[in-house]
This record gives structure tokens, sequence and C-alpha cells, in this order.
């Protein structure tokens, strides 16, 4: 058995990737800014490296700015780093940009919908870019809505006339629909009420399980994240600070601060320094 | 849970025809959702006909005040309009792709879809031709039923596809120029849309 170094098992590598924002670069230098003018420089990412691995459920756990959906646009393709470099099963996302694409959807806090159109027209269209065509279609889509629990008769009607909540059903309906090998869920149940978030995390666990899918997800929610990631990373101000099973985790910080038994809270707050929670309270809402 | 996707996207294939047809239906998809967000809009695009057909109207009246056979003059200011109305809506459509989309908050989603950026083009320009032949139809039809005089019996048809598909070329040409500007600062275009 030969050890090649790319194990056909990862999903996701993350190689040394850095991503900045603003300072004297790009656009900057064009317009010769002076300092002053420049804006200050962000370290959104810095020198991140892990790997998920195939059919894992990892978690991203951060506190507000701490560079996850920098993370998740990477991987996107929407951003391109500065530094390093990421595969997405194999695929580089940035010299077979075109492969990886077809790899993966994802759903953010935002649920970015045409606001006039009615979720079928806009999972129509969002469908239609993914190759997606026929009666079967429309028949899906009617299908994964009823099941997210949107009654039938909003299904016709502008989205801007439903809750937050419910975009953002229809937005995971978005990703799911166009079955992703990696799902890329930032913040998928912010804004859901209990019920919600449940429907919302077993439809996780039904994609992976029936689909083979692996599923990136960005949290503040511990207990989301303790329920449904296999791993964790912890990020804290654009670097990854500890990776593990959530027992591996505990284990790290277990004893010390007096911790016998530590909660995630209780890691999360022995390896950055702060809490999770105070912190989302004062940055208010993002 | 019943709902079981039916599809895996699986690696696309790389064989030429196989990127025509999926690229054709990507195109198709921007069609469609043109077509659905005309329909949902519809108050604005009777407002707006109105408009044109009433600035059109104007012209032609004032065509028609002038002394002499008007009829050339009015049949010549009649096709201007529509000429201009029709060009300048297939430019405002195409040169609107981007901006639309970021209004809405669409936009990254369009771009993460397995899309080449041509088909987009593609599509949007696509739209804009059929669109804006309808809407003209609609024009003439209300400028006709102002002056009965205007007749397209003895029209020049094949010239007037002609001067329409050069015009429609260069001003999609320009409508391209529009759009993608917004997109050479990209990372601002971030900025505006998603600072979470
Ligand atoms: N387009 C951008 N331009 C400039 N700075 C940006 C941009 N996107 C992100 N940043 C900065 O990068 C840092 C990381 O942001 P990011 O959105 O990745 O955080 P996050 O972990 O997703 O936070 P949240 O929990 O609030 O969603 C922040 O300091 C943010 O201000
Ligand atoms: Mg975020």
């Amino acid at each position: 058995m030969t050890y090649t170094g790319q194990h056909n098992d990862v999903a996701v590598r993350f190689d040394g990737v850095s991503k900045s924002f603003g300072g004297k670069r790009g656009r900057d230098r064009w317009f010769r800014r002076t300092n002053e003018q420049s804006a200050k420089l962000v370290r959104a990412l810095n020198d991140v490296s892990f790997e998920v691995r195939k059919n894992e459920i990892f978690g991203i756990l951060g506190a507000n700015g701490s560079g996850k959906s920098t993370l998740v646009r990477l991987i996107s393709t929407l951003l391109i780093t500065d530094e390093g470099t990421i595969t997405v099963f194999g695929n580089d996302v940035r010299d077979d940009e075109a492969e990886v694409k077809r790899l993966i959807n994802r759903v953010s806090v935002e649920a970015s919908f045409f606001k006039k159109l009615s979720p079928m027209e806009n999972l129509l269209y969002s469908s239609r870019l993914y190759g997606r065509t026929g009666s079967e279609l429309r028949r899906d889509i009617k299908q994964i809505l009823v099941d997210l629990g949107i009654p039938e008769e909003r299904i016709g009607v502008p989205l801007e006339t439903m809750s937050r909540g419910m975009q953002q059903k229809v937005a995971i309906a978005r990703a799911f629909l166009t079955s992703p090998v990696l799902l890329l869920l930032d913040e998928p149940t912010t804004g859901l009420d209990p019920r919600s978030k449940k429907d919302v995390q077993r439809f996780v666990l039904d994609l992976r399980e029936k689909h083979d899918a692996t599923v990136l997800i960005c949290s503040h929610d511990m207990d989301e994240a303790e329920r449904l990631c296999d791993r964790i990373a912890i990020m804290d101000n654009g670097r990854i600070v500890a990776t593990g099973t959530v027992d591996e985790l505990k284990d790290q910080v277990r004893g010390t601060q007096g911790l016998l038994d530590p909660t995630l809270e209780d890691v999360y707050m022995a390896l950055t320094g702060h809490g999770l929670v105070e912190e989302k309270l004062m940055a208010g809402v993002a | 849970m019943s709902y079981v996707p039916t599809v895996a996207p699986g690696t696309g294939s790389r064989a030429p025809h196989r990127i025509l047809a999926r690229e054709s239906k990507a195109a198709m998809a921007f069609v469609e959702r043109n077509f659905y967000l005309t329909k949902r809009y519809w108050g604005w695009e009777v407002a707006f006909l109105v408009y044109t057909a009433a600035s059109s109207l104007s012209i032609m009246f004032i065509g028609a005040s002038q002394d002499g056979d008007t009829n050339r003059l009015i049949l010549f200011l009649a096709i201007g309009t529509l000429v201009w109305g029709y060009l300048n809506s297939v430019f405002m459509n195409v040169a609107e792709t981007v901006a639309w989309e970021r209004w809405e908050g669409t936009i990254e989603y369009t771009m993460m879809a397995p899309v080449s950026r041509v088909t987009h083009m593609f599509g949007m320009s696509l739209f804009a031709i059929i669109y804006g032949l309808i809407r003209s139809t609609v024009l003439f039809l209300v400028l006709a039923a102002f002056f009965p005089e205007i007749s397209l019996s003895e029209a020049n048809l094949t010239g007037a596809a002609l001067v329409i598909a050069a015009g429609s070329f260069s001003f999609i040409g320009f409508g391209i120029v529009g759009a993608v500007l917004p997109l050479l600062f990209p990372e601002k275009g971030e900025q505006m849309t998603l600072m979470m």
C-alpha cells in the first residue's frame, strides 16, 4: 500500500490558508492611496489548516468576526486566497473552479432570494443553474418545502410575505435540491424556532446518511454543534485553536481551571480566553 | 421524511455536447427567471410602457403638426422611437444584470453556481432581445392605434431585421461593459452584500 499523502477520504483540505481584507493591496494600489487613506488591514484568516473527511459533519465554532463566513466563501470560490491552498475532493478551488462548483452548495444566514418571486420560482431558477429540469423538478420542490413545514398554499406566493424562518427553510431547500456532495452551512438555523431547528438538523443528518454528503457547518450554537458534529474546529480571530471530537476537546481542557466535567461552552472559553455568547450580545445583531 | 433528491450531481462530463446542453439549460434558467420577475413587476412594466408610449406619441404629434405630407415623417419618427426604445431596453436589461442581483442579494448564489459567465451573459442577452421585441410590438400597436396611417405593408422587413440585429449586438456589448464594471471591484461588492 502506497501512502501518497493525499487520503482519498478527504473532502476538504485547507493548507496554510490566509486571507486579508483592505490594506494596501489590489485596488488601493491602483488608486495610489496613501497610508492614511487605505483601509486598515483585517486578517480574516491566518494560516488555517485542517481536513474534513468524507461523509463527516464538521463544525466550526467561533465568535462574530472570527472568520467563519470568509472560510466558507473561500470554499465556494467567491473569494480567492492570499496564501495557501484549498482542495475539495482533490480539486483545487482556484484551478478546478468549475468542478468544485458542481460539487458544493451553501446555506448562509441571510436567505438571499428574489423577494418578489415565489419559493417555487426561486427554486426553479436556482435548481436549473445546476442542470436540473423536467417535471419531477417541480414535484421535488413542492415535496421538500412541505417536508420542511412550509404550507402548500405559500409555495406560489412572493417570498417577501414570509417570515425569516420560513425564508431560511427555502434557502435550505435550495441547497438540498442540488444534492451537493459537500454542503456548506453558515449558521443555517440562526433565527429558527426550536422545532424548525430540529427539522433542519434532521434534514442535515438525512442528507449525510442517504446521499453520502459531507457537511461543513459554522455555528454559534453549542448544542447544535454537539448534536450534529462528528468533529469540531474552534476558531478565534482567524486562527483554528483546536480541532477534535467533542470528547477530545473536553479532554483537552479537563482538569485545567478547575474544570472537572467541562461543557462545550467551557471548552470554548478555556481555549479562546473569552465567551461566545457574551460577545455575541455585545456585538449586537451582526 | 419522504423527500429524496433524485439527481446526484457527481462529476460533470466534459464532452463538448454535454457541456453545451448543460450551459444552454442554464441560459434558459436566466430567461425563465427574468420572465417571472417581469410578471411580478407587471405594474412597473405597464407604467414604463405608458411612459414610453407617451413620449413616442408626443414626438409623432410634433411630426404630425408639420406642414405638407406628414405621413412619411410620422412613419420615420415612429420607427425611430421604436428602434430606440427597443435598443434602450436591451441595453438596460443587460447592464442591470449584476446590479439587480446585488440589490436582491442573490449574486453570491448565482456566482457560485456551476455556470460560466459567458452563459450568464448569453442568457441575459437572450431575455433582453425577446423582451425587447415583445415590448416593441406592443408599443407599435399602441402607436398604430393613434396613427392608423402608419402601416408596415410596404416595409422592408429584411432591412429592419438587419438594423435591429446589428443594433442589438452593439447595445448588448455596451450593456455587458456596464454590467461588468461593478465586478471590477468584487471585494467592494462583497462588503455591500454580506457583512456578517
Ligand atoms: N468583504 C469584506 N471586506 C472587508 N472585511 C471583511 C469582509 N468580509 C469579512 N471581513 C472581515 O473579516 C473578518 C471575519 O469576518 P467573517 O464574516 O468571516 O466572520 P464570521 O466568523 O463569519 O462572523 P459572524 O459570526 O458575525 O458571521 C471580520 O473582521 C470582518 O470584518
Ligand atoms: Mg458569518
